[in-house]
């Protein structure tokens, strides 16, 4: 929970200055998702905003006793811990939506407010009726050991509800969260780490971090098909409250780490505009004014985060950056992202749907290896081979990192001219034919046996082509059928 | 701020509290009370500085009406810790000091509207409006920092006439309002004291001082200049506020603002809650000469339509008919007549990867229409393939149309994808012809170049008429018509003088083809980089180069309805969120540089995340409730107007 609250906080705004609030205060509620807001800035240190939660869900609690007359003896004891329960199911129960399209100040705004309600119930009975109860933060147990096992047990079956919530209805919860905190820490190691611990899960949004996470630690050209790509349901909601496949969670992420700045400008601008003043859109709109040197705009963003609380990490890195292009050409993010940045310019809607490595499928000219690399893997990505092979030109008498040999060989059969491009792609070209031997069977039903061939073969491409993103493949196939320049996502 | 070592270097007027009595007294303690320890008095010790002075906005060497808001101003000075501001107007009455503090002081509440504040509206601000940080009512703050530089005030220097010795004099012939700025730099001017300095100052200049205290001590700043104007401007500009979001909007409104103050009251605002059901956009409010009587703007998707607005009255129409391309777009009322002229645009939208432009809005077609208010029929004015007609105007005695027109490619007369025209957008280029109208039979005549901007390498957008019908006003850029989103967008005049040809006729009769891009000037070359007074090319045209930025855009201009003021947006302040900005326009038809809305807090447009839309100057406030468009818009369906 500690995680998601602080990924929460990325995604809420919290100033004294209110005219940056002034589509929330005119919200139903906008009062209370401010306060909600500002107890969510706590959340920048997770454990300081954990102890916040904690303390209100104990004294609420203990609240609740004490207006309800719950005696430590009676057997309506439990009652007591019902509320703080019933928002910590509710909370997990919202998984995502916590956040994503929705209002991020919702849930802790409900805890204050129930709170404070219990707080004001408590002092008008302790001003009348004080005498008559005993106000004792922690009242003496006066029942058996076996009463307050009972207890005891019973809470913990309580917590076991969000917690299987969590596990069983949005197993990617914690893991995609951690890998928000990690991106926040620019820690790609640490979202390696998170991805392959979790690899059987198959998520967008997973596999999108973890495609940024190995564009800056070099290793996109070897270990990018680790995990599953078949990505299962996410629940999570749209605006007006219908299903939605979670793109906004990624997309302007995968877009900035993928060199695509005015997309990933646009984006952000979009959130800006469907969620008001958030800190993941005005970072963003920082970072990309700084790349695009225009000072006035990073200056107004960085007054904009002044108003905030406990942002100064970020505006003392940034802001020096302001007026002196040497810095920003010096940081060792946006030195790794300019390589990937479009040298040619083209509209948006000329390049294809958004691949989670950003929109570089159809990428012509690169100003770098590392950008002709992440054409590669977004063509091996999207199964667009003709593409791929157009692309591998330039690798032509040299030889490829491991992934794009592994593709260059699944097209061996279709082209062989390609072994006299790339003679060293004999050994792959036994090892594909295994592949296909021993997997004759099991392709013609790939749903079937996609599943239980992955531990045997994550990371190696063939397995993808045949075997991975297969309703992404099939979508694909579909749309080219139907005439469509769509690609995959 | 370091109270005693401020107070050291300030001396205040000996004679101050003998002379004024007991009502400076009080205002004395109101000072020390409320002013806390900002400094009202210029210091005499201080060395000056030859630092730029760099203030937000900055309003140097400007030219302002003489009834606009304070120009509250933020000095932007790291080392300083606190600031004074000496305005002074040059050649006043040396007796005569600023403040209307006694009169109108901390104390007393529920001051009523100001005389010179016409049809303010009846409506009070709501408590949240964004410009009102303070509270609606800018007169009920208590303990203002300027508060007590009244004629009385303690600290107010020129009260006194033995004060040489402790008070700078600013070119011995005036009495200046003296305004102090903590560690944030900003002012906080009171407006009754501004207005009557601003009185004071009509036809004149006002000198500004400004002194920062550093750590090593006071520093003076070089001296600049405001001039003030002898003509006002209208009192209330509309506008549109929305996050320059690209294809998405969320919550958005049309604002108006009582630019003789800081008030600002919505006209209309948006649903504020998401909603499928609910979610509209609004657009394009419009005017009828400068006057609120009649106005009108659009609501797109759920609640769609125009509202027509007259007087306190509204309802929704709509512009729908196999005929018209979409519904009505850019509008344009009659000045007289109740007759609106609207485009009609099938208008799509691309974002650039790396071009110095990010977005390019482009028509795929666009036609003419002609409203009737009074009868709910629309007709077509102009309707053809092979050009689009955008952006009509009338001239202010509606005896003609301007709008602009492009031819359409020939290879994208056929059926073509939407790519294609994307494609073309930087050989889109619109000249700016107009019609003339005919009142009786409301037919027009043959159109005529006005404009040949094409023939420059050009394109121009939003063509306005001067009120004396004398300069045609537009924005010419390179390519397009959606200038606001383009670096090389600047504001140009054409003086509309008639030919001896017109003037003997009496009426305009163009020779050439209507709809040719050839004409005779065409062969002209391409105008080269103008210089600031701003000559006149050879086909009339030139740039009002004070005003413009210097590669940042600058659209949606307006006229003053006495001409001699221009207010347009430009996103010249932060390079995204566009501004609005005001020049004079003097009787010899140069513009001056223009300055940024004042606003209260003079850091509020640097933290506010919405554009300016469409600046709209109207001579008294709408009349229109909000209660009343909403109902409108949410519970009545809109009329189908009558195609013709």
């Amino acid at each position: 929970m500690g995680d998601s609250f602080r990924v929460a906080r990325e995604y809420s705004f919290f100033t004294f200055y209110k005219p940056l609030l002034h589509g929330l205060w005119q919200q139903p509620f906008g009062h209370l998702w401010i306060v909600g807001r500002a107890l969510l800035t706590l959340y920048r240190w997770p454990l300081a905003g954990g102890l916040m939660v904690a303390l209100l869900l104990a004294c609420g609690t203990w609240l609740v006793a004490y207006c309800l007359r719950l005696r430590p003896d009676s057997r309506w004891r439990p009652l007591s811990y019902l509320p703080a329960v019933a928002w910590m199911t509710w909370v997990a129960w919202m998984g995502l939506d916590l956040y994503y399209h929705s209002e991020p100040g919702c849930a802790l705004g409900v805890l204050f407010i129930g709170f404070f309600v219990l707080a004001i119930d408590a002092f008008v009975i302790w001003t009348f009726k004080g005498k008559s109860r005993r106000l004792s933060p922690c009242p003496p147990y006066e029942g058996g050991s076996g009463h307050l096992s009972g207890e005891s047990v019973l809470l913990l079956f309580l917590l076991l509800i969000p917690f299987a919530l969590t596990t069983f209805r949005h197993p990617y919860q914690r893991p995609f969260m951690r890998m928000q905190v990690q991106l926040l820490n620019e820690d790609w190691e640490g979202i390696v780490e998170t991805a392959h611990a979790h690899d059987a899960l198959s998520y967008r949004p997973l596999a999108a971090n973890y495609a940024i996470a190995l564009v800056h630690n070099g290793h996109l050209t070897d270990a990018f098909f680790d995990i599953r790509l078949d990505y299962d349901t996410l629940y999570t909601h749209n605006y007006g409250g219908g299903s939605d496949i979670g793109t906004g969670l990624y997309l302007t992420d995968c877009d900035y780490h993928a060199g695509l700045f005015r997309t990933a400008t646009h984006h952000a601008m979009e959130h800006l505009t469907m969620h008001g003043p958030t800190l993941f859109s005005l970072k963003h709109l920082t970072r990309l004014a700084l790349l695009d040197y225009d000072w006035p705009l990073a200056r107004k963003y960085l007054a904009v985060l002044r108003q905030t609380f406990f942002e100064s990490d970020f505006i003392e890195r940034y802001e020096p950056m302001v007026e002196h292009p040497e810095l920003v050409e010096a940081d060792p993010v946006f030195r790794q992202l300019r390589l990937t940045e479009p040298v040619a310019d083209s509209f948006e809607s000329q390049y294809q749907e958004p691949a989670f490595l950003g929109y570089s499928a159809t990428l012509l000219a690169g100003r770098s290896q590392q950008a002709l690399m992440e054409s590669l893997m977004a063509c091996l990505y999207s199964k667009r081979m003709p593409d791929f092979l157009m692309r591998c030109e330039p690798l032509v008498g040299t030889v490829p990192p491991r992934t794009i040999a592994e593709g260059l060989v699944t097209q061996v059969v279709k082209n062989p001219q390609i072994l006299q491009a790339f003679p060293q792609l004999q050994m792959n070209v036994q090892m594909y034919q295994n592949f296909i031997r021993n997997n004759a069977e099991a392709i013609k039903d790939r749903p079937a046996n996609a599943r239980r061939l992955f531990d045997e073969y994550k990371g190696y491409y063939p397995y993808y082509y045949f075997f991975g993103n297969l309703k992404a493949t099939r979508k694909r196939d579909d749309q080219e059928h139907a005439g469509s320049k769509a690609g995959v996502n | 701020m370091n109270l005693n070592n401020s107070l050291s270097q300030i001396h205040f007027t000996p004679s101050l509290i003998g002379r004024a009595g007991g009502e400076s007294l009080f205002l004395l303690l109101l000072f020390l009370v409320g002013c806390g320890n900002k400094p009202q008095a210029v210091p005499v010790e201080y060395s000056e500085t030859t630092d730029s002075l760099v203030i937000y906005p900055d309003y140097r060497e400007v030219v302002v009406p003489p009834n606009i808001a304070p120009l509250n101003f933020m000095l932007c000075d790291e080392e300083a810790s606190e600031a004074v501001v000496a305005f002074e107007v040059d050649g006043a009455d040396a007796n005569k000091a600023y403040g209307a503090n006694k009169a109108y002081g901390p104390n007393e509440p529920n001051r009523p509207n100001e005389p010179n504040e016409p049809n303010r509206p009846n409506r009070p601000n709501a408590p949240n409006e964004p410009n009102s940080p303070n509270g609606p009512n800018e007169h009920n703050r208590p303990n203002a920092p300027n508060g007590s530089n009244g004629p009385n005030s303690p600290n107010s220097p020129n009260d006194s006439n033995d004060s040489n010795e402790s008070i700078e004099s600013h070119g011995g012939s005036c009495a200046p309002l003296i305004v102090g700025a903590g560690a944030d730099g900003k002012l906080d001017i009171d407006t009754l004291v501004w207005r009557q300095l601003l009185a004071d100052a009509k036809g004149r200049t006002l000198s500004v001082t400004v002194y920062a205290h550093r750590p090593a001590g006071w520093v003076r700043y070089q001296p600049f200049s405001i001039t003030v104007a002898e003509e006002e401007i209208d009192p209330f500009l509309s506008y549109r506020l929305i996050e320059p979001g690209y294809e998405l909007y969320r919550q958005l409104g049309i604002y108006q603002r009582n630019l003789t103050n800081f008030d600002e009251m919505a006209v209309y605002e948006n649903n504020r809650a998401f909603s499928n059901e609910d979610n509209h956009c609004i657009n394009c409010h419009n005017y009828q000469a400068y006057d609120t009587e009649r106005m009108l703007f659009h609501v797109r998707a759920a609640h769609g339509g125009t509202v027509i607005i007259h007087g306190t009255e509204a309802h929704k129409v709509a512009m729908k008919h196999d005929s018209i391309l979409t519904s009505g777009v850019y509008p344009s009322w009659h000045p007289t007549m109740p007759l609106v002229a609207f485009s009609t645009n099938k208008t799509g939208q691309v974002f650039h990867m790396l071009h110095p432009e990010k977005i390019e809005v482009l028509d795929e077609a666009s036609d003419l229409l002609l409203y009737d208010a009074d009868k709910n029929t629309v007709r077509h004015i102009l309707h053809t393939k092979e050009t689009m007609e955008t952006f009509p105007c009338w001239a202010p005695d509606g005896s003609r149309l301007y709008y602009c027109c492009a031819q359409v490619p020939p290879s994208l007369l056929g059926e073509h994808h939407p790519i294609d025209m994307a494609l073309r957008y930087d050989s889109l280029l619109y000249d700016i012809y107009s019609m003339p109208f005919d009142p009786a039979t409301r037919t027009f005549g043959e159109p005529r170049l006005e404009v040949d901007a094409s023939g420059m390498g050009k394109s121009t957008s939003v063509p306005r008429i001067s009120p004396d019908g004398r300069y045609l006003l537009f924005t010419l850029g390179d390519y397009g018509q959606f200038h606001i989103w383009h670096r090389s967008s600047d504001l140009w005049v054409k003086e509309l003088t008639p030919t001896a040809e017109e003037a003997k006729k009496g009426e305009a009769v163009s020779s050439m083809s209507p709809m040719s891009p050839i004409g005779p000037m065409s062969s002209m070359s391409p105008i080269g980089p103008m210089s600031p007074i701003s000559p006149i090319s050879p086909m009339g045209l030139r740039p009002l180069t004070a005003a413009n930025s210097a590669e940042w855009p600058d659209s949606y201009h307006t006229w003053s309805s006495n001409g001699r003021w221009i207010v347009f947006a430009s996103r010249r302040d932060d390079h995204n969120y566009s501004r609005v900005f005001i020049a004079y326009f003097d009787r010899e038809g140069q513009a001056h540089r223009a300055f940024m809305l004042p606003q209260r807090d003079p850091q509020y447009n640097t933290l506010l995340l919405k554009s300016y839309n469409v600046p709209e100057l109207t001579k008294r406030a709408v009349q229109v409730s909000h209660e009343t468009l909403r109902h409108v818009i949410y519970h009545t369906e809109a009329d189908n107007a009558r195609y013709e």
